[in-house]
């Protein structure tokens, strides 16, 4: 499996697989599933949603339910006291980093974004700690 | 090629042809948001919700990239 973002996600989606990406199952993890969601289902006044109003009905489908055949969801149990363990190490991180750096770890060391500015300054600095390799297809 | 391998080239090939519930509308806006010209507007986006929900926590936003 290949631990992806939201940018990749959403390019899945829209059948644009990157020839960069590794061939193998993509996996978004949960916390990046629920930013999309919350946008999805928040207020029409928050810039996600607005911007999100872009999709169709059935394509808005497809970012609440994502095609299994697409790309997977990742289940967050395993990975959680690794993350909490993680968040602890590096003091400034929530879910969402804490459970992306789990996720890489857990799967091949290594993880895909889709873009440079969506990777951040503490999941750069942690991953090379941790050994993690960060692979940026798109926007640099 | 035999039939795991026929198998896994059909898995492949519905994989990379995207979730068929998008349109071909959907696909372009999908290509706009993650790498025309909506990419800011969506970075932006994503980092308002993480900094709106205590959950997701601090530490993440694209202005960090350049620290």
């Amino acid at each position: 499996m290949i631990v992806i973002d939201e940018y990749l996600a959403v390019r899945l989606a829209g059948g644009a697989w990157p020839p960069e990406l590794p061939d193998d199952e993509p996996v978004l993890p949960t916390s990046r599933h629920w930013r999309l969601l919350q946008a999805l289902h928040g207020s029409r006044r928050g810039k996600l949603s607005q911007l999100l109003d872009g999709f169709s009905p059935s394509a808005r489908d497809g970012v609440r339910y994502p095609h299994a055949e697409v790309f997977g969801i990742l289940d967050p149990r395993p990975l959680l006291d690794e993350a909490a363990m993680i968040a602890a190490r590096y003091g400034e991180t929530g879910w969402l980093i804490a459970e992306t750096l789990a996720a890489g770890l857990a799967f091949g060391n290594r993880l895909c974004f889709g873009s440079q500015a969506n990777v951040g300054r503490v999941v750069s600095r942690a991953a090379d700690e941790l050994g993690i390799a960060v692979q940026v297809i798109g926007p640099h | 090629m035999s039939i795991g391998e026929e198998l896994l080239e059909d898995r492949r090939r519905r994989r990379r042809a995207g979730d068929p519930r998008f349109t071909e509308a959907d696909r372009e806006f999908a290509r706009r948001l993650t790498t025309g010209d909506l990419v800011v507007e969506f970075q932006a986006a994503l980092d308002a919700v993480s900094a709106a929900d205590p959950l997701l926590g601090d530490g993440h936003s694209s202005a960090d990239t350049d620290v």
